[in-house]
């Protein structure tokens, strides 16, 4: 008997247990963010944090100005405590805890005038672009959080969910300047009605380098052009010899390799390095005079016949759209192939940190000039104070004190915040010689071989590492910051210096020139109701028409259809039209009627 | 009159009669065990149901569930599906890939239970088993990513290829392998893990039928198919009419892992569109549109299914 009431009460108590963890997994209170593991309250920070206000450094404090100072007049909190829920990405190296955003807080407290009480939900940068809009839809948003999905905010603020920032201009001192610096002013930033959903990326670049990142440059092993009197290409033609010139030394045994041309990854179509050479590009695009779709153009078919003739003579790696990042960083490191057209500059980094190959030397040379001059590279970076709309940070339209957070954000634009956030503090993380900032020596040159100065530089939380984001991500990053935690991190070539050491943003700048700039870049403004948006998204990254272009593409490459035939191009494009939710050519004629010239 | 008969022989207990209130506190513990999944199906398989309606509405989060417009007309979001020029593909995609899963990956684990079964070493049946149920747990991004270095052109399933005196193709490339790979997977994960529920069938079999089996002469075959099969028949025939219900959700994050330029269209099947298009572009009532239809034809399946088994042995089907 005693045994089976014991089993009775076992029974019961896990019946209790189960009951309880299941009432826990559907207890999500209405507006909380889901614990992610890694929030932290920003109150339990201000410890580590020193956040006595007014003990900011000298010469970064915001203390010295504040937001009354800049002629902004906050209303009183009763506590003085501003509780905010923020959502943010973290990227490679997260900024919890770190020092610079320890000192965000400080300064910002200070430059308001208030303690910060700040919940943090930090999600992992892929997921949350994967999932952002999911809390937008459902409603359920924090009082700020980071943006990718650009200008889409903008449905979300119709509908009353997002503060229109426009109301707040007053609470605003610095973001102006970077509206009224951008290309097509204050109209970039803002909507046909006036209305401002989000605060956009800003980019802080006063020695004006408009340098690029991806799809800017061709990467080839040197050591094996070197060894075999070869070198990089400065046009499509020399370039189809030096393939050739490989795939021969290959098939002959003295060049160890397998293909002339890989790919870095099936995420980005081979095309992608080939398109700017074109003057096209493989979605939507602004041509200079009017939007197109790039991969309808004959510039386009131009390109296809030439990557198909590249095909077809064997000199690419069959798996160029089937090898993932791993597989493809496996071949290049391993020395399958010599040429890798397509790519983030940064990758070839890598490749010659993780090769066991003796004297592998990956590097890179400007892209080769096509049939129409120059050829344009893609994300090159405006001079000055400059805004870009595809990422941001938006306010809840519910939130319970605006006017302070609307100041908060401002605040990360200003110079002082900029500085602090890039640079991080003197004496301890730059000197300043002649007037020129430079990092320290721990940073720039790290007793840790395995480690350097970006990653250095991260550890601190320093916005110039590239690996880690401070503050309310995005906030502008010093582009002279970033280049010296980055600068001198490849092998270039070009036919002028031959072979060097340089940095990407640098080189493509340099190299390319201003007629590489393309008019993609430089994209006019374009008001759009959010139906119209959505329409454009179709045909941007991401949309059909562009999964639909890459798997046909791909078939015009590899000869499964027919390049040269005018039936097979006619039919590609109507079935490329035919991914549309909307008529094809009046999503077109919409936009070209939309813009702002 | 023989249902009248029936009752007559029955049994009726007197003086004895419990009330409804008593019998159930008298299965409390029962009952307070069958609550939790009760409670779990209601909270999270019929509260959402009402979200449905988000199907038929232009769905504004500001303005809830409720408060939004309905569409004009009603059914606007299965109209755009169904005149999305890629919609038949993706339909027959779905099926395709559902129905051939099925067909290869339910009798699967039935055949090794079976054979489990017929094994008279315990130890090595025992080892067997575990680890007939590990790849149940390897997850599938660790899946998917082992396929695609398995198929590659440097991979395991061409070092098998070349030793069988067959060229060395990249398997990754295009549809042409990707069932095979797909399917191969699915029958390796499950087929251990599957086969516990017939085991646990099987254990139940009277063992005094193999001895009258083993007296009258009956070789292996017979024996599985006169004793062993009957028994399990007709935990085969619940799980099939369930299993069939589900012929339209395949395994879509397999397939998603599994995409890439080459076969992108070949591969697109319902799950993936609506993750596609309610996760990432945050169309909320259009996927919920599209997801509905599925469970339409889901639904249908199931009732067809188990009208199908009714009419031919009433006692297997489940209502």
């Amino acid at each position: 008997m005693k045994r089976k009431a014991i089993n009775k009460l076992i029974s019961l108590g896990l019946a209790g247990i189960l009951a309880a963890g299941l009432m826990t997994g559907c207890g999500n209170s209405d507006d909380k963010p889901s614990d992610t593991g890694s929030s932290q309250s920003g109150a339990d920070n201000q410890s580590s944090a020193g956040s006595e206000e007014g003990s900011g450094q000298e010469g970064n404090s915001g203390a010295t100005s504040g937001a009354a100072a800049n002629g902004i007049s906050l209303p009183e909190i009763p506590d003085g405590v501003l509780k905010l829920e923020v959502s943010i990405p973290d990227f490679n190296q997260t900024s919890e805890g770190t020092m610079i955003q320890n000192l965000w807080q400080e300064k910002m407290e200070a430059y308001l005038g208030v303690k910060l009480d700040i919940t943090w939900t930090r999600t992992a940068w892929n997921d949350f672009r994967e999932t952002e809009k999911v809390p937008l839809q459902a409603g359920k948003i924090v009082d700020v959080s980071t943006l990718s999905i650009g200008p889409a905010i903008n449905e979300f603020g119709e509908d009353g969910v997002v503060l229109n920032l426009a109301d707040y201009m007053d609470y605003m001192v610095y973001y102006p300047e970077y509206m009224a610096d951008t290309n097509g002013g204050e109209n970039f930033a803002k909507n046909e009605d006036g209305s401002m959903y989000y605060f956009m990326d800003g980019s802080y670049n006063m020695s004006n380098i408009e340098g690029a990142q991806s799809f800017t440059a061709f990467a080839y092993r040197f050591d094996v052009l070197k060894d075999n009197d070869l070198q990089p290409a400065t046009t499509l033609d020399e370039f189809t010899q030096l393939c050739a010139d490989i795939k021969a030394k290959i098939d002959s045994g003295d060049i160890d390799a397998q293909y002339p041309i890989m790919n870095s990854t099936k995420d980005y179509s081979l095309y992608r390095g080939f398109v700017g050479i074109f003057h096209t590009w493989d979605v939507l695009y602004y041509n200079g005079s009017e939007w197109v779709f790039g991969p309808l153009e004959d510039n386009f078919r131009e390109m296809l016949k030439y990557l198909n003739g590249l095909y077809e003579a064997g000199y690419i790696d069959p798996e160029f759209g089937t090898a993932d990042t791993e597989s493809a960083n496996g071949k290049a490191a391993t020395g399958v192939a010599v040429i890798c057209p397509t790519l983030w500059s940064g990758s070839v980094t890598g490749w010659n940190d993780a090769t066991d190959v003796e004297g592998m030397e990956w590097g890179l040379a400007y892209l080769p000039e096509g049939p129409y001059g120059t050829s344009w590279k893609w994300g090159s970076k405006q001079g000055g104070k400059s805004l870009a709309n595809g990422m941001g940070i938006y306010i809840s339209a519910k939130t319970e004190h605006p006017e302070y957070v609307v100041a908060m954000i401002d605040y990360q634009y200003s110079d002082e915040m900029v500085e602090m956030l890039n640079w991080g503090v003197e004496g301890e993380t730059y000197t300043v010689e002649n007037g020129k900032k430079t990092f320290v020596d721990s940073i720039l040159n790290p007793a840790d071989s395995t480690s350097n100065a970006s990653l250095e530089s991260g550890k601190y939380g320093l916005m110039a590492s590239s690996v880690c984001r401070t503050g309310i991500p995005f906030t502008p990053i010093d582009f002279e910051a970033m280049l010296m935690t980055t600068a001198g991190s490849q092998s270039w070539w070009n036919a002028e210096d031959g072979y060097y050491v340089g940095d990407f943003w640098v080189e493509s700048s340099r190299l390319g020139g201003p007629d590489s700039v393309s008019p993609y870049d430089r994209e006019p403004v374009m008001y759009l109701t959010p139906t119209e948006q959505a329409m454009r998204g179709q045909l941007r990254y991401g949309g059909v028409c562009e999964s639909r272009v890459k798997e046909l593409a791909l078939q015009f490459i590899t000869g499964e259809k027919d390049i040269d035939n005018d039936a097979d191009w006619e039919a590609y494009i109507a079935d490329v039209k035919s991914q549309t939710d909307d008529d094809f050519d009046s999503i077109l004629e919409t936009l070209n009627a939309k813009t702002v010239k | 009159m023989a249902k009248k008969a029936k009752a007559a022989t029955a049994p009726v207990p007197v003086g004895n009669k419990k009330t409804f209130w008593q019998l159930l506190w008298k299965q409390r513990t029962l009952l307070l065990m069958a609550a939790l999944p009760v409670i779990m199906v209601f909270i999270f398989k019929y509260v959402p149901i009402y979200g449905v309606l988000i199907a038929f509405k232009n769905f504004k989060a500001s303005k809830g569930v409720w408060g939004s417009d309905w569409l004009d007309p009603f059914w606007k979001n299965f109209q755009v599906f169904f005149k999305n020029v890629n919609s038949g593909q993706i339909i027959w995609n779905t099926l395709k890939v559902g129905t051939l899963t099925l067909l290869f990956t339910f009798p699967a684990p039935i055949a090794f239970a079976i054979l489990l079964n017929e094994l008279r070493g315990k130890v090595y049946k025992r080892v067997v088993q575990t680890v007939s149920y590990i790849p149940h747990f390897i997850s599938v991004v660790v899946i998917c990513s082992m396929l695609n270095g398995f198929g590659s052109t440097t991979g395991l399933f061409n070092d098998i290829r070349e030793l069988l005196g067959m060229a060395r193709v990249d398997m990754n490339n295009g549809s042409t392998y990707f069932l095979l790979m797909y399917i191969g997977s699915a029958v390796w994960q499950g087929v251990g893990w599957g086969s516990i529920i017939y085991l646990s069938a099987l254990s139940n079999v009277d063992t005094s039928l193999y001895d009258v089996a083993n007296i009258d002469g009956a070789n292996r075959w017979q024996k599985i198919k006169n004793i062993v099969w009957p028994t399990i028949m007709p935990t085969t025939t619940v799980l099939l009419i369930m299993n069939v219900g589900n012929v339209l959700n395949s395994d879509y994050t397999k397939i998603l892992l599994m995409q890439n330029d080459t076969n992108r269209s070949q591969l697109e099947v319902i799950g993936t569109f609506v993750y596609r298009e309610g996760i990432q572009n945050g169309r909320f009532a259009y996927a919920t549109a599209v997801n509905l239809f599925v469970s339409v034809i889901c639904f249908i399946l199931v009732f067809g299914a188990n009208t199908i088994t009714r009419k031919l042995n009433p006692e297997n089907s489940l209502w």
